[in-house]
């Protein structure tokens, strides 16, 4: 569990400022904000590589604000992963046992099985692709078995194409460890896929905390909103299949999705407002969500108009053009059919 | 009209694809052969025109060896074989006129150094006062050089990462010593390290003493040589990113074992090529040496002992040996440091 209270840090002209973040053991947060919310920033000091100016940061009960970083049980992987290039990639694995004088050799073999890496031992980091180098840092980084894992846009440096299968590495591998990690980065997939809490940071604060889909369905904030896109994300349990449709319960609405997960499951449910028709009887088409909303907001954004639905329990944006709603005369409070396709409708992640 | 044989027949190099001239090694070979007299020009010219026949496969390279003679009539005339090689070789008027001031440049420090080598004679090495003064020079060199990495590896640590006031003011002082006049440099030091000088009174009484004594030839070759050690170890540091640093003390490392462990090996190369630099420095300093410490002789005061007490003709073979000595130790010593460098 890792705790920080008023912390507030500056660093040249930067400052940050975060009243309150806590996280429990073996959760995954996500960071998410623009280049320039101090991101990187939050990470380094909790890593120990900033003063602080005031404020406490508490992992696992142990108040590690003022502890210099190796002493904290917390093991930072930076973007570039500074994979130290005069040391093979075993010396590199093995350099905090050694530090330790612990035996590392044969440990540094596991891991090295476990990613997929150990025929790389002998190399050194220059040799090595974006993605290997980032399981090597991996593996540097939780080889002590830390307290906590920083990650600062892990993914960044990778080839988009790879992006997905590393993020299934990673998260499958942390996973097994049971490692609490904070994850900073400006790419949506990153939180639906891997995080479990997501934390928004803007000018040095975090601005949104919360679980994934409650920020997601809920941003509190047009900052946030804006920030995090448009697309709605549901939380839900798969409860059976049939016709090659997957029924999900989302707060009693059913959903249905052409995307596969086992039934009795806890998914997370992407739908893009675009995707959102609405129209004031049932349609006669072949979507298969046809849902009745009532429109509880509607404001326009230039060219686009959002409209906030709710349907019974969970809340929906869809976005049409100012056009569509004028014509339509849709207005707040008026009863519509929200429906979208059952393809259209993807599920982000298997909870 | 002249063809261009090096554009349409240049060689590929293994390295990397590029082309390698041999225009400029020729260039300075035949000029530097040609102060010799016709009879080195001669031989090396032909073996140059060989050479590059064999190198390009162009037939005007043996035309020149006729012209080669010319320099009998007249040492002047070997220019003709020069400016036949230049204009054979590069089309590029502009090229032309670079390569050949470039080259005459290199002759004006190869040609004086080989011209000294002449007169090195084996019988110098039974002359036990100048084996003395260059064991006497290199013992001091090392040592000085030794000193000057320990100060400088937390001077020119902190100067890389840290700002602080003043910052290139200091920075100017640690120069300081490459821009004084050596004399300077030794009267200053005999006034604070002489006899009765504020540090050297006091240390002479526990019996180190720098005038005329090793001491003061150390520190005068430290004095002199240290701002290349401190300059190369700060832009070593500086190219080390400070994550490194961050990095491994978040994986437990303290502060100094990342010192030692991360930022050292990466800046070896700066070290090294640091550490001969100042080294080189070092053993060729002679003004501020002879000022702090005449005696014990350092070889480069035994030289100029030699050509003030016995004349020109005397110094030549002393100079000739130390010449050849600390021309091969150098060598060696870039050589290594280049390989450090390259890791």
């Amino acid at each position: 569990m890792i705790e920080i209270r008023d912390l507030e840090v500056s660093v040249g002209d930067f400052r940050i400022q975060v009243d309150k973040l806590r996280i429990e053991r073996g959760d995954y947060l996500i960071i998410v904000g623009p280049t320039g919310a101090g991101k990187t920033i939050l990470l380094e000091t909790i890593a120990g590589f900033h003063r602080v100016k005031r404020g406490k940061i508490i992992l696992n009960g142990r108040d590690i604000t003022y502890l210099s970083p190796q002493e904290r049980g917390v093991s930072m992987v930076y973007q570039d992963y500074m994979l130290f290039p005069h040391m093979t990639v075993e010396e590199n694995i093995g350099y905090p046992l050694k530090i330790r004088k612990m035996e590392w050799r044969r440990r540094v073999k596991e891991l090295a099985e476990d990613l997929g890496i150990k025929h790389l031992l002998r190399r050194y980091p220059k040799t090595l692709s974006g993605g290997e180098k980032q399981r090597v840092a991996l593996a540097r980084a939780v080889i002590i078995e830390p307290e906590l894992l920083l990650l600062d846009e892990p993914f960044s440096a990778l080839d988009p194409n790879m992006r997905d299968s590393a993020r299934k590495i990673v998260k499958d591998f942390i996973e097994n460890l049971g490692i609490s990690t904070i994850h900073v980065t400006h790419d949506f997939s990153d939180a639906w896929i891997m995080g479990n809490k997501m934390g928004v940071m803007r000018n040095g604060k975090i601005v949104r905390f919360g679980l994934i889909d409650e920020v997601f369905s809920s941003p509190q904030d047009d900052f946030v909103a804006r920030f995090l896109g448009a697309t709605n994300i549901l939380r839900g349990i798969a409860t059976s299949r049939k016709d090659g449709l997957l029924e999900v319960d989302v707060k009693n609405v059913k959903i249905y999705t052409t995307d596969n997960a086992d039934v009795g499951e806890e998914v997370l449910l992407s739908i893009r407002p675009e995707n959102i028709v609405l129209s004031y009887t049932i349609p006669e088409t072949s979507q298969r969500n046809v849902l009745p909303a009532e429109i509880e907001d509607i404001h326009m954004e230039g060219h686009i108009a959002w409209l906030i639905l709710k349907i019974d329990g969970i809340e929906m944006k869809a976005m049409l053009t100012p056009n569509a709603v004028e014509s339509m005369n849709l207005e707040k409070g008026k009863m519509v059919y929200a429906s979208f396709k059952a393809a259209a409708t993807k599920i982000v992640r298997r909870v | 009209m002249w063809t261009v044989p090096h554009i349409r027949r240049s060689r590929k190099c293994a390295r990397g694809g590029e082309t390698i001239e041999h225009l400029f090694p020729s260039l300075v070979l035949l000029l530097t052969s040609a102060f010799f007299g016709a009879y080195v020009f001669i031989p090396v010219s032909i073996a140059v025109f060989l050479f590059l026949f064999f190198a390009y496969g162009n037939r005007r390279c043996l035309m020149l060896i006729p012209l080669s003679f010319l320099s009998l009539i007249h040492p002047f005339l070997s220019i003709v074989g020069i400016i036949g090689t230049l204009l054979l070789l590069e089309r590029d008027n502009f090229h032309r006129v670079f390569y050949i001031v470039g080259s005459v440049f290199l002759v004006f420090i190869i040609f004086p150094v080989l011209s000294l080598l002449l007169y090195f004679s084996p019988s110098v090495i039974h002359d036990t006062s100048l084996l003395n003064a260059i064991s006497v020079s290199i013992v001091a060199a090392s040592i000085s050089t030794i000193i000057a990495i320990l100060f400088a590896l937390p001077l020119g640590y902190i100067l890389a990462r840290k700002n602080f006031m003043g910052k290139r003011f200091f920075e100017g002082i640690i120069d300081l010593p490459i821009v004084i006049p050596h004399t300077v440099a030794g009267i200053v030091l005999l006034l604070v390290f002489g006899s009765s000088g504020i540090w050297g009174a006091p240390l002479e009484e526990i019996g180190i003493r720098f005038y005329y004594a090793m001491p003061g030839i150390i520190v005068a070759m430290l004095f002199v040589s240290a701002p290349f050690v401190i300059n190369q170890i700060k832009e070593g540091v500086k190219k080390v990113d400070e994550r490194y640093e961050l990095t491994a003390m978040s994986l437990g490392a303290g502060r100094f074992r990342v010192f030692m462990d991360i930022v050292i090996p990466q800046i070896k190369g700066n070290i090294m090529s640091g550490a001969v630099n100042a080294w080189a420095r070092a053993i060729s300093e002679f003004g501020a040496v002879m000022m702090i410490a005449f005696y014990p002789m350092v070889a480069p005061t035994y030289i100029y002992y030699l050509y003030t007490n016995f004349g020109l003709k005397e110094a030549l073979p002393a100079t000739a040996l130390l010449l050849i000595l600390t021309l091969s130790i150098f060598s060696i010593l870039r050589y290594i440091a280049g390989r450090l460098e390259n890791d």
